[in-house]
C-alpha cells in the first residue's frame, strides 16, 4: 500500500497546490486535508488507465468515519480492515474500534459529509484531482470516489519539500491546462457512455441517461409504452435523478406554446400525443424507489402543468414501474391517484387503470 | 414617474453635434442616438415588423385569448414605430420563440446600421447565463423567485436579456392575482433603447410572455398589457435606482459632445468607448444592494483607455465574478474581441470568481478583488491561477522601476514610397516585428524589399529613429504562437553595425529605462521577458494576442532586491528563480 500521510501534512500540502489566494478555500480546508489522508489511507487511488473494478473506490463517509485511532494504525492490515468496515457501514466501523479495544470517536460529524461531497469533492474533480466511478446511479450510495494517481503522488511523505513544490507546480501545469482537461473530459464521456442508458426518442434522436433503474423505466415508457398508447408521441422533457433536465424538441415546445420552468416540480417524463385532437399531454412518473402519481402528487403536477400553459383537462397521468414484482410497485400500488394509469416495464403489453366508477369533479 | 416615451429634445447630453463631413464608421457620434431609426429601416426590417401582428395572434390564441387581445395594437400599450401593413399568416413565423423574433429583427438591419451603432444581438444561451450569474450574486434560491427589485437594461435592443428575468418572475407569481402581477410589472422591469423599432419589438416579445397571465384575468377586468421598454438614452441618470442592471451594451468608439465629455470625465481616458460609458452609468444606477451583469469585451480589465473606468468600478461596485466566453462555445459568429460576462456588486465581497464558458462552465480560480486603475490580473486558465494571484499582490512593476514602453513609430503603408531594399546615405535600417522571432534580433528575408527607410521629412530624424539600445518586444503575436512575449535585445554593438540608428516599425514595442539605477540590465530584461513565468503573467493581464506598451509597463514585478538578483542568472536558473518569485507559498 501507499505510504500514509498525516492529516496536517496533507492539509499543508493542499495549501501549496491550491493556494488560498487563487482557489476556493474548500479545496484546501482541514476537512480536505483529512479527506486526502483518509483516501490515501484506504488506498482509494485511481490510475490513468486502471480498469474501474480494480480500484478501491471510497465514499464521503470513508472520510467522515475516520478517527484518530484509524490514522495511528498505519500497518496494512489495519488499513484494510478499516477500508472493509467503512465500505459496509458505521456499525462495522464501531465494531472495528471495539475489536481494537478503543472507544469509537469519529473526527467529524456525519453532517459535514455534504460540504465534503458538494464542495471539496466537486472542486477537486473539476481540477482533475479526484475521479468519480462512472456508471453508478446518482441516488446510489455505492462507493465512487478515488484520488487521481498523479495527485495522490504529491502526498508521498518521502517527497522532500523542494521536490514536492516542483511536483505541485508541474501537476498544476499539466492537469489544469484546458487542453488536458478537455482530453480527460472526453475520456470520461466515453467511459460514462459505456454504462449509460440510451433512449430512442420517437423523432429518431437519442438521449443518453445515467445508468439507473429509473432510466431503464423511462426507456421502456418512451420506446414501448408510448408508441402503443399514443397516435403520435412526442417527448417534451425528461428529467433525470439529480439535476439534469433534457428538453425535447424546442420547436415542438414553441408550437405547443409550452414554457417549461426547470427550477420547480417536474415530472420524470412529459410527453404529448400530437395525433390526438386536441393534443393530449402525458405526465409520467418513473418509480424505481418511490414517487408514484398519488392524489397529492397529482394535484402538485396539475398546478405545475397549469403554469406551463397546459390545461388540466388535457393531462393524463401514468406511473411506471420496473415490474409488478418490484418492491416499489408492491408498496406504492395502494397510493395511485384516482383517474391515473400504471404500467410495468417488464410487461409492456399491459396497462393498469384506476378510476372511479361514478366520476366526481375531483377525478378530472 | 417616467413618461412612456421621452421627448428626445429634453434628454440631457444630446446637444446637436455638427454633421460630420464623412460618413461615420464604427466611431459613431453619440448624436446618432437621436436618429429616427424608422428612416433607416431596411425592407427586411420592415418585413420583420410586418409579421409581428400575425406572430402575436398565434401567441394570443395559444394562450386561450380572443377578440381584441388577438390584435397586438390593441392588446399592448405601445405604438408600432411604422404603420403595419397586414400580412398573411406565416407558418414559419408562428413557431418562432420570443428570442428568435428579436434576433430576426437585429439580423434584418443593414450591416452599416449595425456596425455604426455597435449593435449586436444577444445569443439566448448567454442571456440565460447572465441571468444565472445575477441570481448567484443576489444569492437567490435555485427555486423560481419573484423579482427582488427593479431590473433594468439600458441598452435592451429586442429585450433578450430581460426575457429570462420576466419568465422567472411570472412563473413565480402564479399564485398571486394575475391582474395585480401585470399591474406591478412596470415597477419591476424597464428596458431602454435608442431604436424605436427595437423597443417596440422588445415590448411585443415581453408582452407575449404575459399572455398566459392575462388569460387568467377575468374578461371584464383585462387591461392592455404594459410596455416595459421605452425609447430613450440608456446613459441618462435614472429616475430610480435599480436592484439589477443587465446589459449587452453597444461596442465601438464614440465621439462625445463637450458637455458629455465633462459628464463622463471621471471614467474617460483618451477616446471613449460606448460600452465603457454604459458600464459606468450602470454601476451608478444601482441601489445599495444592486448587481450589474454585463456582456462586454474584456479590454476594460487591462486597457489604458479604461484605467479611469476601472477605478470608478472599483469604488462603486467591484467585479465579483467574471466568465470568459471561450471561442469554441460558438456563441458569437463575428466578434473578434475576447468577451466576458462580468458581474459587479455593491455589497462588499473579498474575491472575484473566475470561470470560463465553453461547452460547459468551468471554475478557473477565485482571486482577490482588484479595484485599482492598474490592469487587473485575471487568470484565463487554472494553471495560471497561482501565478496570477502572486502577481496581483505585487506592488512594483516595470514602470515603477523606471522602464517605459512606446510603440514603434513607422506605419509602413503611410510611408511606402520611402521604403527601399538597399541602404543609402540618409536611410535608416528598419526593424520589423518578424525580425524578433526566436528572441534574437535578426534580418527576416521576407522584409528585405522594405529594409531601409529614407528619412525625407524634417521631423524624421527626431521621431522615426532610435539611436540608443533598447529591448524590442513584439506587439502582436499570432494566436497559434506559443508565447505572448517575444522580445529581442537591440544592443550597442548591433546598433553600431546597423549604422548607429534604426527605425522601429509599428508592430514592435520599444522598452527603455530612464532610471539611473537600472535594477535590471537590458540583457537581463530581455532574458526575463523570455521566461515562461512572465509569459504566464502577461496572459493573465490580457486575453488578446496583442501586447500593448501600457500593458508591458504594467507587468507586476517582485521587490527590487529580488529582481536585482536576476541580473546574474541565465537559462534554467533564471526560470527557476522567476517561477519561485511568482509562486505563492500557500499562506
Amino acid at each position: 500500500m501507499r505510504k500514509p500521510i498525516s492529516r496536517s501534512e496533507a492539509a499543508r500540502r493542499l495549501l501549496i497546490i491550491f493556494p488560498r489566494a487563487a482557489f476556493d478555500a474548500v479545496l484546501s480546508s482541514p476537512l480536505a486535508g483529512t479527506a486526502v489522508a483518509a483516501l490515501v489511507h484506504v488506498e482509494a487511488v485511481c490510475g490513468k488507465d486502471a480498469p474501474a473494478d480494480a480500484v478501491h473506490w471510497a465514499r464521503p463517509s470513508t472520510v467522515m468515519w475516520t478517527s484518530d485511532e484509524v490514522f495511528i494504525r498505519m500497518d496494512d492490515d489495519s488499513r484494510r480492515s478499516y477500508r472493509d468496515a467503512a465500505s459496509r457501514g458505521s456499525k462495522q466501523v464501531d465494531e472495528l474500534h471495539q475489536a481494537w479495544g478503543v472507544p469509537y470517536q469519529p473526527v467529524y460529524k456525519e453532517n459535514s459529509r455534504e460540504t465534503l461531497r458538494d464542495e471539496t469533492f466537486r472542486g477537486w474533480r473539476e481540477h482533475g484531482a479526484l475521479q468519480m466511478r462512472p456508471g453508478i446511479p446518482t441516488s446510489s450510495s455505492a462507493p465512487r470516489w478515488a484520488l487521481s494517481e498523479e495527485f495522490a503522488d504529491l502526498f508521498d511523505p518521502d517527497l522532500e519539500e523542494e521536490a514536492f513544490r516542483k511536483a505541485a507546480e508541474q501537476w498544476r501545469e499539466t492537469h489544469m491546462d484546458p487542453g488536458a482537461r478537455l482530453k480527460a473530459a472526453f475520456a470520461l464521456d466515453a467511459e460514462t457512455a459505456k454504462h449509460a442508458v440510451i433512449v430512442d426518442l420517437p423523432d429518431g434522436t437519442k438521449r443518453t441517461l445515467e445508468n439507473s433503474n429509473s432510466s431503464l423505466i423511462i426507456k421502456g415508457v418512451v420506446e414501448s409504452w408510448a408508441p402503443a398508447r399514443m397516435g403520435k408521441p412526442v417527448v417534451l422533457a425528461i428529467s433525470e435523478p439529480g439535476v439534469k433536465v433534457h428538453m425535447g424538441d424546442e420547436r415542438m415546445l414553441q408550437i405547443l406554446k409550452i414554457k417549461i420552468d426547470v427550477n420547480n416540480v417536474l415530472p420524470d417524463v412529459l410527453m404529448a400525443d400530437i395525433g390526438a385532437d386536441p393534443v393530449q399531454f402525458w405526465i409520467v412518473e418513473a418509480v424505481a424507489t418511490d414517487g408514484p402519481v398519488s392524489a397529492e402528487r397529482k394535484k402538485a403536477l396539475l398546478a405545475w402543468a397549469a403554469r406551463q400553459n397546459i390545461k388540466a383537462d388535457r393531462c393524463s397521468f401514468l406511473t411506471a414501474f420496473l415490474s409488478r414484482n418490484a418492491d416499489a410497485a408492491r408498496r406504492r400500488l395502494k397510493d395511485l391517484a384516482s383517474g391515473t394509469w400504471a404500467w410495468y416495464a417488464d410487461e409492456p403489453g399491459h396497462e393498469l387503470a384506476w378510476y372511479s366508477l361514478t366520476p366526481s369533479a375531483d377525478d378530472l | 414617474m417616467v413618461p412612456d416615451v421621452l421627448d428626445i429634445a429634453t434628454l440631457p447630453g444630446l446637444e446637436v453635434v455638427p454633421a460630420p463631413a464623412r460618413p461615420l464608421g464604427s466611431r459613431g457620434s453619440r448624436s446618432d442616438v437621436a436618429d429616427p431609426a424608422a428612416s433607416e429601416l431596411t425592407s427586411d426590417a420592415r418585413g420583420v415588423l410586418a409579421r409581428i401582428p400575425s406572430w402575436w395572434r398565434g401567441q394570443a390564441l395559444a394562450a386561450g385569448l380572443d377578440g381584441r387581445w388577438l390584435d397586438v395594437e390593441q392588446a399592448l400599450a405601445a405604438e408600432p414605430p411604422v404603420a403595419l401593413a397586414p400580412t398573411p399568416e406565416d407558418p414559419e413565423w408562428s413557431a418562432l420563440s420570443a428570442e428568435q423574433v428579436g434576433a430576426a429583427y437585429v439580423e434584418s438591419l443593414s450591416a452599416s446600421t449595425r456596425s455604426r451603432h455597435g449593435r449586436h444581438y444577444t445569443p439566448a444561451l448567454l442571456a440565460a447565463h447572465l441571468w444565472k450569474l445575477v441570481r448567484q450574486s443576489l444569492e437567490l434560491s435555485p427555486r423560481t423567485r419573484v423579482l427582488p427589485g427593479l431590473v433594468c437594461d439600458p441598452a435592451c435592443g429586442a429585450g433578450a436579456l430581460l426575457l429570462p428575468a420576466l419568465r422567472e418572475h411570472l412563473h413565480a407569481s402564479y399564485a398571486e392575482a394575475p391582474e395585480l402581477v401585470l399591474e406591478k410589472l412596470p415597477a419591476l422591469m424597464e428596458g431602454i433603447d435608442a431604436d424605436p423599432a427595437a423597443v417596440w419589438i422588445a415590448n411585443v416579445v415581453l408582452a407575449a410572455e404575459m399572455l398566459p397571465t392575462l388569460a387568467r384575468v377575468p374578461t371584464d377586468r383585462r387591461q392592455p398589457l404594459p410596455a416595459l421598454a421605452r425609447v430613450g438614452d440608456g446613459l441618462a441618470p435614472p429616475s430610480r435606482r435599480a436592484r439589477i442592471v443587465v446589459m449587452n451594451p453597444p461596442y465601438g468608439r464614440v465621439r462625445l459632445s463637450p458637455a458629455e465629455r465633462d459628464r463622463y470625465a471621471h471614467v474617460l481616458y483618451g477616446h471613449a468607448n460606448m460600452y465603457g460609458l454604459f458600464m459606468a452609468a450602470g454601476v451608478d444606477a444601482l441601489d445599495d444592494h444592486g448587481v450589474l451583469a454585463a456582456l462586454v469585451p474584456t479590454s476594460f480589465t487591462s486597457g489604458r483607455y479604461s484605467a479611469n473606468l476601472r477605478s470608478h468600478l472599483g469604488e462603486k461596485a467591484a467585479m465579483t465574478a467574471v466568465t470568459f466566453v471561450e471561442d469554441r462555445s460558438g456563441v458569437f459568429g463575428s466578434v473578434l474581441q475576447e468577451t466576458c460576462l462580468a458581474t459587479f456588486e455593491r455589497r462588499k465581497r473579498r474575491k472575484t470568481r473566475i470561470m470560463s464558458l465553453g461547452s460547459t462552465e468551468t471554475a478557473i480560480a477565485s482571486v482577490k478583488i482588484q479595484k485599482s486603475a492598474e490592469p487587473w490580473v485575471l487568470p484565463r486558465r487554472s494553471d495560471d491561477a497561482a501565478i496570477a494571484a502572486a502577481a496581483s499582490a505585487m506592488t512594483e512593476s516595470m514602470s515603477s522601476f523606471g522602464w517605459s514602453a512606446s510603440t514603434g513609430p513607422l506605419v509602413w503603408n503611410r510611408r511606402s514610397e520611402d521604403l527601399h531594399a538597399s541602404p543609402g546615405p540618409n536611410r535608416s535600417f528598419v526593424v520589423w516585428a518578424a525580425d524578433l522571432d526566436g528572441g534574437v534580433l535578426h534580418r527576416d528575408a521576407a522584409r528585405d524589399s522594405m529594409r531601409y527607410m529614407a528619412l525625407t521629412k524634417p521631423s524624421d530624424g527626431k521621431v522615426m529613429v532610435l539611436d540608443r539600445p533598447a529591448v524590442l518586444v513584439q506587439r502582436t503575436t499570432a494566436p497559434e504562437q506559443s508565447r505572448r512575449l517575444v522580445a529581442a535585445l537591440l544592443c550597442e554593438t548591433a546598433l553600431k553595425e546597423l549604422g548607429g540608428r534604426v527605425t522601429v516599425e509599428n508592430h514592435v514595442n520599444v522598452l527603455r529605462s530612464t532610471a539611473k539605477d537600472l535594477v535590471l540590465s537590458y540583457e537581463a530584461m530581455t532574458r526575463l521577458l523570455a521566461t515562461k513565468a512572465l509569459d504566464q503573467v502577461m496572459r493573465c493581464i490580457s486575453g488578446s494576442v496583442a501586447v500593448s506598451a501600457y500593458e508591458l509597463e504594467s507587468i507586476p514585478l517582485p521587490s527590487r532586491d529580488v529582481v536585482a538578483t536576476w541580473n546574474a542568472l541565465e537559462g534554467s536558473a533564471l526560470e527557476t528563480a522567476v517561477a519561485a518569485a511568482y509562486r505563492l507559498n500557500g499562506s
